[in-house]
């Protein structure tokens, strides 16, 4: 999400149905992020986000786990908004083990002087072009190929092209041959006419493309992506409206305890039901991993009631 | 705080009932059509007069046939206008509202006025019966609210709404004996009788729990009992919920609209209930198509179908969130 958005939502009250997707939406990838880090034989762990996804994810988790080394990948001109932003606030640069020191900017110009990257011992930022794949194995320098690897993609996959997509994801498993488990999060188009509007709406109205929203249109397709031209394994699969507990067959709550969905319906008043279903069920979460077994679904979740597909 | 009638009194430096009320009601429901700004007093008015009529219907006001039964409006002007259309006029044809007039479209006012101002107009012709988004509560979330303070600066004109939401009908009986129940929402465990719901108190906000919450929000489900509805109010309700109802009251159809259907509408439990949606490409997002049903003097059902009169969002006047997806 763009500061940009994040600054005009932040005094703009949202509809429930959008807290209520953002909360699922946290919930869940939180919850496989967690089970990664214990499950990590490992004592530690290594977090890449693309595109940084929700900006405040980094933050949450290297707070709880100190074994996670927290890595993300931005276009320079977000990267250098977040440094400021964690370099100006003195508990965000108590958790990344950084010095907090207060920088003004009066201008463009020293905007662009700040430097795009951040190191610490614990937290990486980069400047960066995702795209440029090629430069990975330089770039990162602080990427650690013996450490289990969790690739994060909220919302930012999708907005490359399919070719771009198997690149990146094939650079990763150069990097990690064995270690490395890939988290994606996005919208996908289901071929129905909420996907046609929303396509068209996202175009028209924010000038928004996805090229991967109608190439990899379901789960399914998905699926064979992932298993087959990816080379993924143990993979799993569910869509939104699973976790939130909206679709049949589970409509008992998804991943959520009865007694904490029904303390949240009474928050807030969904009021149209269908609707939320709809949306939901446009947003995926996917699992893969290099060399089976770095992720123990089994153990952590004996009834593996929390997916679709696998 | 002067109250509603007090307040078009002061706003008109008059007393009311001058005989201009036609006049003032004709303008307004051409100014609505064409999304006009109304002039506050005209709202208060309009508030005032259709209060007057609403007072004296019971909480389940009774239907002829012929009549056209309408589901979910929110907020959609361009689409109620094709509904008209697509209907005819009133009041060549006389109408049921399901409620949810106001709240997720951008013209959520327009909508209101207009459909309070043909019941002014045409008090026999048309019928409206509240939706769960005929709440103070609701409405300051989902937008009517907003956008009242938005068009007028202040909350005076929410208020005059909010105050004819507590006199709206709580449901309809069309065709009597044997007829269609109308109903926004859906059945109750605490309401076995539509006598049960003549003696309701309805004129308040509604409450959290209890009958009247029920009605307005309840929705029908493969479920054997009654079940919690995820929405947070309410109940879900099965078939057999459904047969009791119909044979306990003599009725053979419970027509009621607040979930969006995909095709318009869809008749569940053998035909026995029927969920009616009429805003078409819901919230500008959703891609469906709307409907209406008919029924007429046999009790015969026969839907009319109909499109989004406005696809393109940019020609929307706001992009609030609306339209906002998880990117």
């Amino acid at each position: 999400m763009s500061s940009q958005r994040i600054l005009r939502e932040a005094f703009q009250n949202k509809l429930p149905l959008i807290n209520r997707g953002t909360y699922l939406r946290t919930m869940s990838l939180d919850w496989v992020m967690e089970e990664f880090t214990k499950n990590a034989a490992d004592e530690r762990v290594q977090i890449i986000s693309l595109g940084s996804g929700m900006d405040t994810r980094s933050f949450t988790m290297l707070k709880k786990y100190k074994n996670m080394t927290y890595h993300e990948i931005d276009f320079p001109e977000s990267t250098r908004i977040k440094k400021l932003a964690i370099t100006n606030n003195q508990q965000l640069s108590q958790i990344v083990n950084t010095k907090h020191v207060t920088v003004e900017i009066n201008s463009a110009q020293g905007f662009q002087r700040v430097n795009c990257d951040l190191h610490t011992s614990n937290y990486h930022l980069y400047g960066r072009d995702l795209r440029q794949v090629e430069e990975y194995s330089t770039l990162l320098k602080d990427f650690d190929h013996k450490v289990p690897t969790l690739v994060l993609s909220e919302c930012c996959l999708c907005y490359l092209p399919m070719e771009d997509n198997e690149r990146l994801i094939t650079k990763f498993r150069e990097m990690s041959p064995d270690l490395l488990g890939f988290l994606i999060y996005e919208p996908m188009a289901l071929g129905d006419n909420f996907g046609k509007t929303m396509k068209s709406n996202l175009q028209k109205g924010k000038g928004i493309k996805l090229p991967t929203f109608e190439s990899l249109p379901d789960l399914d397709v998905r699926l064979s992506f992932l298993r087959d031209t990816c080379g993924f394994e143990n993979i799993r699969l569910t869509d939104l409206s699973y976790v939130g507990g909206y679709s049949k067959p589970t409509n008992k709550g998804g991943w959520i305890e009865f007694k904490e969905l029904y303390r949240i319906s009474r928050l807030e008043w969904i009021d149209e039901v269908e609707e939320i279903t709809l949306l939901l069920k446009h947003y995926c979460l996917c699992y893969g991993e290099y060399t089976n077994g770095v992720m123990k679904f089994e153990e952590s979740d004996p009834k593996e009631y929390r997916w679709i597909k696998s | 705080m002067l109250n509603l009638d007090e307040y078009v009194d002061v706003l008109k430096g008059c007393t009311r009932g001058t005989g201009k009320t036609t006049n003032i009601l004709s303008r307004t429901i051409v100014n609505i059509r064409q999304c006009k700004h109304i002039p506050e007093a005209d709202v208060a008015e309009l508030c005032s007069k259709v209060i007057e009529i609403l007072i004296e219907e019971p909480n389940i006001q009774h239907v002829d046939t012929p009549v056209t039964i309408c589901g979910d409006i929110h907020g959609q002007l361009h689409d109620l206008l094709t509904l008209l259309a697509t209907g005819n006029e009133c009041p060549e044809t006389q109408y049921l509202f399901l409620g949810d007039f106001v709240d997720r479209g951008f013209y959520s006012l327009e909508c209101f006025l207009l459909l309070i101002a043909l019941k002014v107009r045409y008090p026999d012709r048309i019928t409206l019966i509240r939706g769960n988004h005929e709440l103070r509560q609701i409405t300051t979330v989902y937008g009517f609210y907003d956008e009242c303070v938005r068009k007028y600066g202040s909350v005076n004109v929410w208020r005059f709404c909010s105050e004819v939401f507590d006199y709206l009908s709580l449901g309809a009986l069309v065709g009597g004996k044997g007829g269609v129940f109308c109903i926004h929402g859906g059945l109750s465990p605490d309401i076995d009788t539509i006598d049960q719901i003549r003696i309701l108190d309805r004129k308040q906000e509604v409450p959290h729990e209890g009958g009247m919450c029920d009605l307005l929000w309840s929705d029908p489900d493969d479920v054997p009992g009654w079940a919690v509805l995820p929405r947070g109010a309410g109940f879900l309700f099965g078939e057999n919920e459904v047969n009791q109802f119909l044979h306990t009251n003599d009725v053979s159809l419970i027509a009621r609209a607040h979930q969006l259907v995909m095709e318009g509408y869809k008749e569940i439990f053998g035909e026995k209930l029927v969920t009616v949606w009429s805003a078409p490409n819901y919230c500008y997002r959703c891609g469906n198509v709307a409907s209406v049903l008919t029924i007429d003097d046999n009790l015969q059902r026969n839907y009319k179908v109909f499109e989004a009169a406005n696809q393109d969002i940019t020609e929307l006047p706001t992009k609030r969130s609306t339209n906002d997806y998880f990117v």
